[in-house]
């Protein structure tokens, strides 16, 4: 009889030994939003995307890291996320269950067309489920009105032109008057 | 007044350097104007910035010039030892004090005419008549106010020095508050400064109306801080130009 007792202690123990040391929820379970949906800017406007990454699960996320993803639908230009924003990877630290974490993510385009970002978050720890996307931005990056005016160039001639002549005008009317006397 | 004005409006520009001093900030402003044009494609400088750093530079340029004409008004007479022989004239001292500040205004205007053709051709293609407004409704009244400022101190003032190192002070304290990163200025505090400083304010509606495109009505309250500011100074000014010190104490 002891030594059953010893053998089922014995075979609970090491079922406890071979469990997880704790169940973790996987990355599948965590949600990204993404804020606005589109975005209309010109080449060098900042931009804020606001991202909310939800932990759905029943237990905690585990260190999660977000990143940035920069498309371009076409597939012709150049579309490097690094130089959409200052920091490509955000590091988001455990979220327990049903905790939210919010990055207000700048983003500053570096060249015209359209483009498509999405925020993918990955488990940092090894065997923690897959990763999460989130919804998909539309941006459409315009060119900035530049200053380019035609008039500039003409106008800046001109007008120290004018000035002289009126203050050479003036004293060569001075000098007569003062002569005259 | 206008016997004070007339003769200071003529040392000024026709006898004295008035004009060619006006060259130097034409030459300037052409080197801005050229500058902001001709590198927005590598800065990626929107144009509706590019056209208020000009409205601020011309602003400025305008307002020191007016600023420190006003501060040599009467301090500068007393420099060089003519403040006497003005004070043995029939001209009443507010008269003496008013013919001096409208011509030191006028340095203002001057600057303001001068830019109004680089502000024109920044402004084609972006419809941008309310930046040259808004330069002139702003303009005039900090133009009014800088100018009967440094005219009180030119009263007070023993000399040049002292009247120009206010000038300088107070310019320099009124400039900063708009100067400062947003995030420094958020809070109630920082909000209240900002309305309180005629030329925070002042910076405050150019940012809005030229660059945000907002109307100007949006920020008709902001211009409070600067309407407010002007007829303080010129009460200030008009009570202490009821008597000229031939050397005043302080």
């Amino acid at each position: 009889m002891t030594a059953l007792r010893f053998v089922v202690l014995f075979g609970v123990l090491l079922g406890a030994a071979l469990l997880p040391a704790g169940p973790r929820v996987g990355a599948q379970d965590v949600t990204v939003a993404v804020e606005p949906p589109t975005a209309d800017v010109t080449i060098g406007e900042e931009g804020i995307l606001v991202v909310t990454i939800t932990n759905h699960g029943q237990t905690s996320s585990g260190p999660l890291v977000a990143h940035l993803v920069v498309m371009d639908p076409k597939g012709g230009g150049s579309a490097d996320a690094e130089d959409w924003t200052t920091e490509l990877n955000r590091v988001v630290d455990s979220l327990a269950p049903a905790a939210s974490h919010t990055i207000a993510w700048d983003t500053k385009p570096i060249m015209a067309g359209d483009y498509l970002v999405v925020i993918t978050v990955a488990p940092v720890d090894p065997g923690n489920g897959s990763a999460s996307v989130s919804p998909v931005v539309r941006f459409t990056v315009g060119q900035p009105s530049l200053l380019v005016s035609g008039a500039t160039i003409p106008v800046s001639v001109a007008v120290p032109l004018v000035v002289v002549a009126g203050a050479v005008l003036v004293r060569w009317r001075e000098q007569r008057r003062v002569a005259s006397l | 007044m206008t016997t004070v004005a007339r003769e200071e409006f003529t040392d000024v520009w026709i006898r004295g350097w008035g004009l060619w001093i006006l060259l130097g900030m034409a030459v300037t402003l052409s080197s801005v104007a050229i500058g902001l044009a001709y590198t927005s494609q590598i800065n990626l400088l929107d144009a509706r910035e590019g056209l208020a750093i000009l409205v601020r530079i011309s602003l400025g340029v305008g307002l020191l010039l007016a600023a420190f004409a006003a501060a040599d008004a009467i301090s500068g007479e007393r420099d060089r030892s003519t403040l006497e022989c003005i004070l043995l004239t029939p001209t009443p001292p507010r008269s003496l004090v008013a013919g001096k500040l409208v011509v030191a205004f006028v340095w203002w205007l001057a600057a303001f005419v001068v830019s109004l053709p680089y502000l024109w051709a920044m402004c084609v293609g972006l419809g941008g008549s309310a930046a040259l407004v808004v330069a002139g409704i702003i303009g005039a009244l900090l133009a009014v106010t800088l100018t009967a400022v440094a005219g009180t101190a030119s009263i007070l003032s023993r000399s040049n020095l002292h009247a120009f190192g206010f000038v300088f002070l107070i310019t320099g304290v009124l400039a900063v508050p708009g100067l400062l990163p947003a995030a420094m200025m958020r809070g109630s505090i920082g909000s209240a400064v900002l309305r309180i400083d005629p030329v925070a304010a002042a910076q405050h509606v150019i940012n809005t109306v030229i660059v945000d495109q907002q109307p100007l009505a949006d920020v008709v309250t902001w211009m409070i801080s600067p309407v407010v500011g002007a007829v303080v100074a010129v009460a200030v000014v008009a009570r202490a130009a009821r008597r000229i010190a031939l050397e005043p104490r302080s």
